[in-house]
């Protein structure tokens, strides 16, 4: 087993070692250094699109006032990096960042209350009309994929761009989409062994024991498919075998 | 005798309503070739039809995710608009999934999912027709037409209206395009006309 | 007659049989071009062109008495578009030089007694030199200033070679490059060449293109995809349309050459789809390329193998950033990903990819054939070469022009373009497409290369110079380039989908007269995080028209918030329309008008409702006597003579 390159780095005067093929925002993560995001999920693919973990870099060859502000969840790291995630021109950004999304979603208590951090309590720009609380992440469109669904998209483009479930027969009903949510935008209803979500009504087979919900025959199914585990092995309610059944959740979703 | 006269004479490289690719003079079968939307393709609301159209497109193109935009291009060129029937069977044979194929139709502006008339007039706004009036040429367009632009089509089923960013014809500001023709030098003044020669043809 | 052989297995049996149709076209005496560019064929040229041949058949007797057989040594042809779009139909005689302007069907027959028969020009077809119909007369397009001062190389077929007619093409010294390149330098040979001509990407970023073909060089991978970027989305630029439609053998014959340098094996063309006619001739073009032996295995016998397809865009402006372009090509939605990897590592399938535009790819056969000095001997300093301009807007002699880098605006616009239509003022020049600028009178002596007008807040893009007058408006210039951009945005990151939604809700409110205290600086402060956190350089550079007009016409933006007033006439909720005295009563107006605001008799003074007017201006525009003005708080700001000095 060949041993990981390291490489170092400087965030916010610390330095860091940081593992080649990391990026910004996972090296920071991992030393407690507090970079926000929103459209961020260690379980998928990075996107780039919230905007909040813009950090400012500079590099040990650039002349001393050149500074760039880079995407850093998306940023790889690399010898001599160094970071800044609170300079004045990055805290400018994520201000008017959460100010635009304030406007777009002004009766979120996730964004109002991450805006009142940065001190903007009311936007300065134009409300949206109508608004629900998506803040077009794309996270659950990454999540739907990841578990192999693909009953989630993004729809239309520019500021008109919007998700939806337009092929409901895709939708398995297995919530990753609305808990994996950073804004709650997705609702979903629970009662009993109904469940319902993106306007589709599901029954739910509950733990016999506990009467918990486990998970929709749709999704025991599609996952029993990519697993090759028979259906049964995701119904038993023993508390071992559901760990074992955690792990091939994780496996089947993650990999 | 040169060796070109005879087919150059008869070619006409601007007149892309009335020719269909060829491929110049080697006889080379053309693929892939956008044919026009026309009044003997059959109907989309017949599953025949789109079963037939479907498998003489699939001739083109690699079952492969990079064929898709290619494929719904022939699609739209066909009909005008993307038939649902459709949209499943391309799911179907490249494996992709169909809210794949919706996010895609409704990004790219070319692509519509809902019937359109058999003419489609793209008045250009572009940057030059823009200073020399695009915006009121537009406006009466909505007018005269009695549609919004970018919805629906004209009762009798003959136009549909749009704006495109662009046509690359910023010499002969305002232009127009109808399916693709082109118009130069459009204004309210000389719309009815285009109209007229449009509805005739 | 001279049979083309199936397929050209050596560089030499091209060149051989290049000199046989040479030697049998020379025997020709007369060629008519007849322009097939959009714009001609809109004007009827394609009616002209089955008029003149029924004349020539009429006339063959005496055509052949006057040694001209049609098909041998009378040639008629349609070519790709000869840029002066302005004055079309246009039809060019060779080699005298003549050159017919605003050419209708019934012109043909004194064409081919007058012209062909007797040698004289038809005089009313000629170029007027003052733009006045009894004005001064071209004899011979070279006399004529658009064309004399451009200097044509990536334009150098367009126009003249029918670009469906391979011979054409061969003629004109193509593939001359290709074979000199295959036959007389290595691969790092061609790459060094296209690096020492200077010449830089074309599409607008300027990026060197040899330094490009160097980094691709130093990627070890088996494949690499070699990509042309016809996606031209740039509103007032058409000259990579013009290039794909009037010469596609010159951008693959570009691209073969890259190929060799870069040892790349397969690539595409992305080509706009609202490019229709650019699609066809470029299949054409490959599909007899491939029957000849020039795509595919083992090209010209040299070992080298090319595999070119043709992808169509699907209609997104954003495409033409390069990771957009590669997702599309991939079948997918043209999201762009930030590009802390280049493409020349991950592109397209996530494998190394060179991605060049046309007018990029249309200039490497020059540069091979001619050399590297010769090229960079032409331009400034650090802009080497020609660059391809669309002048459009208000001014007189809209088209392409071809100019060395380091022309001044002033040239192109006034010497080249003839000045401003109805020699109003001069107000503004858009350049660089919507990540560009405005640039005032003052700026008119600037040089014209990629780094002066980037200094100015400007920049050179593409190549649209988009001319505007003194009845213009720049907030609503700017407006319109924000709507465009919010249009065109994929949606994908907050800056640029909220914030161009921002910026256009409160232009939008200026422009009718709602603008607010404040308003001026809540946009810079906006336009500020959307340019240094967009993902990508669609949202990165759309806050620059806003703020170059900022910077150059910010009295503008105050009058529209502070009073109310729009200089420009633009402004609907802020002007009027009102009759002068030199109305004649037509009555034309009056039938126009949408909302019958318009009142009068024939032969007196009508006049407008102003609460029955929306402001629609179309009795403006049709109004053959100037006598509808435009009013904004009391003030004349559009009438008939200029406004404003």
């Amino acid at each position: 087993m060949s041993e990981t390159k390291t490489v170092r780095i400087t965030i916010d005067g610390r330095s860091i070692d940081a593992p080649v093929g990391q990026t910004v925002l996972e090296a920071a993560r991992q030393h407690n250094i507090d970079i926000p995001s929103l459209c961020y999920h260690p379980g998928v693919e990075a996107f780039g699109a919230c905007r909040l973990c813009v950090v400012e870099i500079r590099k040990h060859n650039w002349t001393p006032d050149w500074k760039q502000l880079v995407t850093s969840c998306l940023f790889p790291v690399e010898e001599g990096l160094i970071v800044e995630t609170r300079s004045p021109e990055v805290m400018e950004n994520r201000k008017v960042v959460l100010d635009l999304q304030l406007a777009r979603v002004p009766n979120s208590d996730v964004i109002r209350q991450l805006a009142a951090e940065y001190g903007i309590h009311d936007t300065s720009y134009e409300k949206r009309e109508d608004a629900d609380d998506c803040i077009m992440c794309g996270l659950c469109v990454r999540v739907c994929d990841a578990i192999g669904a693909h009953a989630i998209s993004t729809l239309s483009r520019g500021p008109e761009k919007y998700v939806d479930v337009p092929n409901k027969d895709a939708c398995i009903g297995c919530l990753a989409c609305a808990l994996t949510c950073p804004t709650n935008a997705i609702e979903y209803i629970e009662e009993g062994n109904m469940r319902t979500i993106w306007d589709k009504t599901f029954e739910v087979v509950l733990d016999p024991v506990n009467k918990k919900p486990i998970a929709t025959p749709e999704q025991i199914a599609h996952f029993s498919k990519q697993s090759g585990l028979p259906e049964d092995y995701f119904t038993k309610s023993d508390a071992t075998r559901k760990k074992e059944t955690a792990a091939s959740f994780a496996r089947v979703m993650f990999d | 005798m040169s060796p070109k006269s005879k087919t150059g004479k008869r070619r006409d490289p601007g007149d892309v309503a009335a020719l269909e690719p060829t491929a110049g003079d080697t006889g080379a079968k053309v693929p892939a070739s956008p044919s026009k939307a026309t009044g003997d393709s059959c109907d989309p609301m017949d599953p025949v039809c789109i079963c037939d159209t479907m498998d003489e497109i699939f001739t083109h193109y690699p079952r492969e995710e990079a064929s898709l935009i290619m494929i719904l291009q022939e699609l739209q060129d066909r009909f005008n608009w993307l038939p649902d029937a459709a949209l499943e069977r391309i799911a179907e044979e490249l494996d992709i999934p169909k809210s794949r194929i919706l996010a895609v139709s409704t990004f790219y502006k070319s692509f519509s999912l809902d019937p359109r008339g058999r003419k489609v007039i793209k008045v250009c706004t572009g940057t030059a027709c823009h200073v020399r009036g695009a915006g009121m040429l537009l406006e009466e367009f909505e007018r005269v037409l009695d549609i919004p632009v970018g919805e629906g089509m004209t009762d009798d089923g003959t136009f549909s209206l749009e704006s495109v960013n662009c046509v690359g014809a910023c010499a002969m500001a305002p232009a127009v395009l109808v399916n693709d023709r082109y118009y130069a030098k459009v204004g309210p003044g000389n719309l009815g006309k285009l109209l007229t020669k449009e509805r005739e043809s | 007659m001279i049979k083309r052989p199936k397929a050209f297995k050596t560089p030499k049996s091209l060149l051989d049989y290049a000199e046989k149709v040479k030697k049998d076209r020379d025997s020709r005496k007369l060629e008519v071009r007849i322009c097939a560019g959009p714009s001609c064929v809109a004007g009827g040229a394609l009616e002209f062109r089955d008029e003149l041949q029924k004349e020539l058949d009429a006339h063959a007797p005496q055509l052949k008495k006057a040694g001209l057989t049609v098909g041998t040594s009378l040639i008629e042809k349609c070519t790709g578009c000869h840029g002066m779009c302005e004055a079309g139909p246009l039809v060019i005689l060779e080699p005298m030089e003549i050159f017919y302007t605003h050419v209708k069907p019934k012109h043909a027959k004194s064409i081919v007694e007058t012209t062909l028969l007797e040698g004289e020009p038809v005089k009313e077809l000629l170029y007027s030199l003052d733009f006045t119909k009894g004005g001064e007369k071209a004899k011979h397009h070279s006399d004529i200033p658009f064309y004399a001062l451009q200097n044509r190389i990536a334009l150098k077929n367009v126009g003249t070679i029918d670009p469906t007619n391979f011979e054409d093409f061969l003629l004109n010294d193509g593939f001359k490059g290709l074979v000199k390149a295959l036959t007389t330098m290595t691969p790092e040979e061609v790459v060094d060449a296209v690096d020492e001509s200077g010449l830089r990407g074309r599409g607008g970023a300027g990026f060197p293109t040899g330094r490009k073909w160097k980094s691709a060089l130093r990627v070890k991978q088996d494949r690499v995809w070699l990509v042309c970027n016809g996606d031209e989305g740039d509103p007032g630029a058409f000259m990579d349309r013009v290039i794909m439609d009037s010469d596609p053998y010159t951008v693959i014959e570009g691209m073969l050459i890259a190929a060799y340098g870069l040892g790349a094996t397969d690539g595409y063309i992305y080509v706009r789809h609202e490019y229709p006619l650019a699609v066809k001739h470029l299949t054409m073009a490959i599909e007899n390329m491939k029957a000849l032996g020039l795509l595919g295995e083992n090209i010209l016998g040299s070992g080298l193998n090319f595999n070119l397809k043709l992808s169509r865009g699907g209609g997104a402006f954003v495409c033409g950033e390069s990771s957009a372009l590669m997702r599309s090509l991939e079948g997918k939605v043209g999201e762009p990903r930030a590009k802390y990897v280049r493409s020349v590592e991950k592109g397209f399938k996530d494998e190394p990819t060179v991605l060049n535009n046309v007018e990029t790819y249309a200039c490497v056969p020059s540069i091979i054939s001619r050399g590297a000095d010769w090229f960079s001997s032409m331009g400034t300093a650090k802009s080497k070469g020609t660059k391809v301009f669309s002048l459009v807007g208000k001014v007189k002699q809209t088209g392409l022009v071809e100019v060395p880098m380091g022309r001044t605006l002033r040239e192109i616009i006034y010497d080249i373009g003839g000045g401003i239509i109805d020699d109003r003022p001069f107000k503004a020049v858009q350049t660089g497409g919507p990540s560009g600028g405005c640039l005032p009178a003052d700026k008119l002596d600037l040089p014209v290369d990629f780094d002066t007008l980037t200094r100015e807040g400007a920049m050179m893009g593409s190549g649209g110079m988009i001319v505007m007058d003194d009845q213009t408006c720049m907030v609503d210039v700017a407006k319109y380039f924000i709507k465009f951009l919010s249009d065109e945005s994929c949606g994908k990151c907050v800056p640029c989908r909220e914030g161009l939604k921002q910026v256009y809700q409160i232009l939008d409110r200026i422009t009718k007269g709602e603008g607010r205290e404040g308003d001026i600086e809540l946009i810079e402060k906006l336009c500020h995080t959307m340019e240094v956190a967009s993902l990508c350089a669609l949202g990165k550079g759309a806050p620059f028209p806003v703020l170059s007009t900022l910077r150059f016409f910010r009295e503008e933006y105050e009058e529209h918030i502070h009073d109310k007033f729009c200089r420009g006439g633009v402004c609907k909720e802020l002007i009027n329309f009102h009759i002068n005295d030199s109305c004649t009563g037509c009555m034309v107006c009056l039938r126009h008008c949408p909302t019958e605001a318009i009142t009068g008799e024939r032969k007196k003074l009508h006049v407008i409702d102003d609460d029955k007017c929306i402001s629609c201006g179309i009795c403006r525009n049709v109004c053959k006597f100037d006598s509808v003005d435009i009013i904004s708080q009391g003030k004349i700001v559009a009438g008939k003579e200029p406004a404003m000095a």
